[in-house]
């Protein structure tokens, strides 16, 4: 479903330039779920954001769908991220002023789903993780792991295809960060969805179908004890 | 005890981590002292220049007899007085108003005449011009250095002196270099003998003011002595009266200037604070840390303490700086209608007090915008309540609330309309109340416009209008920030502007008028003789003129200002022949066609509203004036405004004029033409008909109108300059918000792009947050704005007599609300293209 095809991203800096994704290649299916591991600075956001037609290769090229991300149109782009992906953050990344129903809501919304269909999807989305009865408060009020639950069920709104979460257990206890690592792990398998995981959490190679590694951008053998060194 | 050193670190830290808002910070410290410190320099300037030049002059003087009259007085009178008990010294002078022309132009000046008395006194003008005349073996014309400079003069040669109507030429003899005078040499001041002056105005053996130096502990005594014998026909007075009646006539403007300058320091404060909030969330976190590591509450405190004293310090040091340019470029000018009364120049006269309340009230207002944001920072909730708890136990009293804040704000709002109702005495400090109460009204006000626009954008398909009340209603600090930024700025514009305008108007309203009895009007001086009180011998002129067939007919008004214990007063003698004596615009009490028939009639006189309420006068009744012939009766026919001359104005019958004054010479000829002669025609028929030497100018009615407007209309314009300066400042600051309030979210911002924002929504949540805010804050402060400009209208009307006529500044309001809609707009673009102008990777954590 997602290729990259020997993908590279380099960064100019003062100091020289930094090669952030070196010549990866990588393959995801569809119903997967693939955990990303790999020290800070070795280029797995950068993975991501390519993966999300944010960024674009400066070489090589990631396809999604067949489709070359990097020959689309910004509008083409916009509309892929807005009807393919989902996101989930370490920081939740949820609005504080919106209730948890209105930020589940809010991806429907930016792409132009009347209001009426959008919050009766998005109380779906709360009600297939656990938040229903918390639809209406405000992401102050959540706890940590329920407003992580709120941001799944926002990437989950739009039925992607694909959910990129970044650390999503990154600033969870290890009780509810296994509880969001139960949701992500069921969508492979309940909704069809592939799933990369961003992580330094060793405990998510357990759910994984594909635990990959990442090294000074480049793909290299997942080491376990380096994951946890990592972190 | 924390350590300097350590605070220097922490400050150091906070440098590195948030360059950008500490600058923002000092420079909205900076703008707002530098207004504060210009105005104050330009307001102290005025009268500190004027004291200097009397005391320049009248050395060890301290009392003085003035005449009554631009003719002066006889010098048998001096002589008598010198003559009497306990009396050191008594110096004669003679002043005349003159225009000195050079090879690279003319210049105003006071001539003054005085002998070797004068230098006796010991006035450093006086002795320096003395020493510089002596070396010149001749010692009959001196002037300073930048008189001598700016109408090109060079000593030995002969300069042009156009006085009484009259050309002459003079040899100028010395030029006093500035470094010996400093700011003295700026005053329009050039000295000549005694004999000379009087030959100059054609005034032999008179003197216009006769300077006193009594004897040691005799001053009250020969002040006595001297208003029994003399006080009849001339003012004996304190040699710095003059001094107090410039103060005088300049105090609506001081006042009104400081009162403004005051309210940008509150605005330079707000952007300043404002600033301070941009980086609140880092701020936050670094205290967070700091209570964690166990920081005693007394070393935050030290900490932020320090932190707003070297912003303070900074602000303050830049403004200073900032206000010396300002006062140099665009206050140097002192007002044009002061300048027409009293011989003040260009110079500027800067205080240690001056510097210190302007450095003072910079650190001030850098604590106060420094402790808003931290008492709320280290409330907030975003440090761990524990944390919060036990960080500073001071701040755990109970939070004032935003109803408790808007009664007071609303209470001052009804308080300040109430007052300048009842009393239009207190209408300036109704109005600071009225601009207080406004900010304290915001909070509250944004609070349920909030709240409401939330409720609507919940209807709302377009998702940037949810997100952005969303938005604001969470961070409700900034939008208020914003908010009060918008308000203030308008509140400030349109009052000043809009006051401005209608003083202009009336000023110019009273010029057209004053002006337009006659087709050409006559007079000798140039642009600064704008109330025509500079006499000539004119008989020889209107015989002449009438013999000419274009010219119906050639009237002489006659004018000068007379010394009220008070103030000055300008004194019209009108023509009666005139057809309408009071200009209709002028006119405050009584029946326009009785009272000019009355002043026709002579004993008459009509005053101006201030002058009358002052004395308790009504219509009909009479009261004395002090004339140079002594104290005369009038009846009171009508009270009148001013005539552009704030302290007040007195108009009566030429004719009783001429034998009050004792003086059959004339200060405007206002000739009207023959039906159907061209204006042009009759005006170079009318100058060539002039005697030879003649200085007098001949303008048109209108030319003269013009030329009035433009010396009176001078008026108040430093106000407009001041709410330039804020606008400025705070157009500067609301891009700053913006920009910033965009960078700090940019890990959200990010994270909605990501989920599939469009540029377009992400332009448009930028703009519904921060033009919004602040077209609500614009529109707030033109309505508050427009109330102000009732407010100073009525004050300027109540203290100056001036017909100024209300006339809501909505146009400049309207002008001004655009501006920053626009700015705002191109702010959110500018914020918008930033955000996405970075990688994306805001929202994203990992690396």
């Amino acid at each position: 479903m997602l290729e990259l095809e020997r993908a590279c991203k380099y960064y100019s800096t003062p100091a020289g330039e930094i090669r952030a994704v070196d010549d990866v290649s990588l393959v995801i299916h569809a119903s997967e779920l693939v955990a990303l591991f790999g020290p800070s600075g070795s280029g797995k956001t950068t993975l991501l954001l390519l993966a999300a037609g944010l960024l674009r290769c400066d070489s090589g090229v990631v396809c999604f769908e067949g489709h070359n991300l990097g020959a689309l149109s910004k509008r083409d782009v916009l509309e892929y991220r807005r009807t393919k992906l989902g996101f989930v953050f370490q920081n939740f990344n949820l609005v504080p002023g919106l209730s948890g129903e209105e930020n589940v809501a809010l991806p429907l919304l930016l792409r132009g789903v009347h209001r009426d269909e959008a919050h009766e999807r998005a109380l779906a989305a709360l009600e297939s993780v656990g938040l229903l009865a918390r639809a209406s408060h405000s992401p102050a009020k959540l706890s940590g792991g329920e407003q992580q639950r709120a941001a799944i069920a926002r990437a989950l709104v739009g039925e992607p295809k694909l959910v990129l979460a970044d650390e999503p257990t990154g600033n969870l206890d290890s009780e509810t960060g296994d509880a969001v690592l139960d949701l992500l792990s069921a969508l492979p398998r309940e909704r069809g969805a592939a799933c990369v995981l961003v992580t330094h959490d060793a405990r998510v190679a357990r759910y994984a179908d594909r635990v990959l590694a990442l090294r000074d951008g480049r793909l290299v053998a997942y080491d376990p004890e380096i994951a946890e060194l990592g972190r | 005890m924390i350590s300097l050193r350590t605070l220097l670190l922490f400050y150091r830290r906070h440098l590195r981590v948030q360059p950008l808002r500490e600058l923002m910070a000092v420079v909205g410290v900076a703008a707002g002292v530098a207004l504060l410190f210009a105005v104050q320099i330009s307001n102290s300037s005025i009268t500190s220049s004027f004291e200097q030049l009397v005391h320049g002059v009248a050395g060890h003087a301290t009392l003085e007899v003035a005449s009554r009259s631009p003719e002066g007085f006889d010098a048998s009178i001096g002589e008598k007085i010198a003559g009497m008990a306990n009396i050191r010294t008594a110096a004669p002078i003679l002043t005349q108003q003159i225009t000195m022309v050079g090879p690279k132009g003319s210049k105003a000046l006071t001539l003054v005449g005085a002998d070797e008395r004068l230098a006796a006194l010991d006035g450093k003008m006086i002795s320096s011009f003395e020493s510089y005349a002596k070396a010149s073996q001749r010692g009959l014309l001196v002037v300073t250095q930048p008189t001598a400079q700016a109408i090109g003069a060079v000593r030995g040669n002969a300069v042009v002196i156009q006085a009484g109507g009259r050309t002459e030429h003079l040899t100028l003899d010395a030029i006093v270099p500035t470094s010996d005078l400093g700011t003295l040499a700026e005053s329009p001041i050039a000295a000549t003998s005694l004999p000379v002056a009087q030959t100059l105005a054609r005034l032999p053996n008179r003197i216009t003011r006769l300077l006193i130096e009594p004897a040691p502990g005799r001053e009250s005594q020969v002040r006595q002595a001297i208003t029994r014998r003399f006080g009849e026909t001339l003012n004996v007075r304190a040699v710095d009266a003059e001094a107090q009646l410039l103060a005088s006539a300049a105090k609506p403007e001081a006042q009104l200037t400081a009162l403004f300058s005051a309210i940008s320091l509150v605005v330079g404060m707000i952007l300043a604070y404002n600033a301070l909030l941009l980086a609140s969330g880092e701020r936050r976190a670094f205290f967070a840390y700091l209570i964690q590591l166990g920081t005693p509450d007394s070393a935050i405190v030290a900490s932020l303490a320090f932190d707003a004293l070297i912003l303070g310090i900074a602000g303050s040091i830049l403004g200073l700086l900032v206000g010396d340019a300002i006062s140099l470029l665009a206050y140097r000018a002192p007002p044009g209608y002061l300048t027409a009364a009293f011989p003040i120049g260009a110079q500027r006269i800067v205080s240690i007090q001056t510097i210190s309340i302007a450095f003072a009230a910079g650190v001030l207002a850098a604590f106060i915008a420094a402790a808003l944001p931290a008492v709320a920072l280290l409330r907030g909730n975003a440090i761990e309540p524990e944390l919060t708890g036990r960080a500073l136990s001071l701040l755990r009293r109970p939070r004032v609330s935003d109803s408790l804040v808007f009664v007071c704000g609303a209470t001052l709002v009804c308080a300040s309309i109430a007052a300048s109702l009842l009393w239009p005495a207190a209408t300036v400090i109704a109005l600071v109340a009225f601009a207080g109460g406004l900010v304290l009204c915001l909070p509250m006000i944004v609070r349920y416009a909030l709240k409401l626009a939330r409720g609507a954008s919940r209807h709302s398909s377009d998702p940037s209008a949810r997100l952005a009340s969303a938005e604001l209603l969470s961070s409700p600090t900034r939008s208020v920030a914003l908010l009060a930024t918008g308000t203030i700025a308008v509140f400030l514009m349109v009052t000043i502007g809009g006051s401005v305008a209608d003083v202009q108007r009336a000023v110019r309203a009273g010029a057209e008028e004053t002006v337009s009895n006659a087709d050409l009007w006559i007079r000798p001086g140039g642009a600064e003789n704008v109330y025509g009180t500079q006499p000539f011998a004119y008989a020889v002129t209107q015989r002449k003129l009438q013999q000419i067939d274009v010219v119906r007919s050639v009237l002489a008004y006659r004018e000068s200002f007379l010394d009220l214990p008070n103030r000055r007063v300008w004194v019209i003698g009108v023509p009666p022949q005139v057809p309408s004596p009071i200009a209709e615009s002028q006119l405050v009490k009584g029946n326009e066609a009785t009272a000019t028939e009355r002043l026709r009639e002579g004993g008459w006189a009509a005053i101006s509203q201030t002058i009358a309420s002052e004395r308790h006068l009504r219509l009909g009744e009479s009261f004395n004036l002090p004339t140079p012939s002594g104290f005369a009766r009038f009846r009171l026919a009508a009270t009148i405004s001013n005539y552009g001359w704030l302290p007040g104005t007195i108009l009566l019958n030429a004719d009783d004029y001429a034998k009050l004054w004792q003086t059959a010479d004339a200060s405007q000829l206002a000739v009207t033409l023959r039906s159907g002669v061209p204006l042009a025609t009759g005006k170079l028929a009318v100058q060539r008909a002039l005697p030879t030497g003649s200085a007098l100018g001949v303008q048109t009615a209108e030319e003269r109108q013009t030329q009035v407007s433009k010396v009176l209309g001078s008026t108040l314009t430093r106000l407009n300059q001041t709410s330039a300066v804020v606008l400025v400042a705070a157009i500067a600051t609301v891009i700053a918000m913006m920009i910033s309030a965009v960078w700090q979210r940019r890990g959200r911002l990010d994270a909605l792009i990501s989920i599939g924002m469009s540029f377009g929504q992400l332009a448009r949540l930028v703009f519904y947050e921060s033009g919004c805010v602040l077209l609500g804050g614009c529109l707030i402060g033109m309505a508050g704005g427009i109330f102000g400009q009732y407010l100073v209208d009525s004050w300027l009307h109540y203290s100056t007599g001036s017909p100024i006529k209300f006339a809501g500044a909505w146009s400049l309001g309207l002008r001004t609300i655009l501006t920053a809609v626009a700015i705002s707009i191109v702010a959110s673009a500018i914020a918008v293209l930033r955000t996405v102008g970075f990688r994306p990777k805001a929202a994203f954590s990992t690396e």
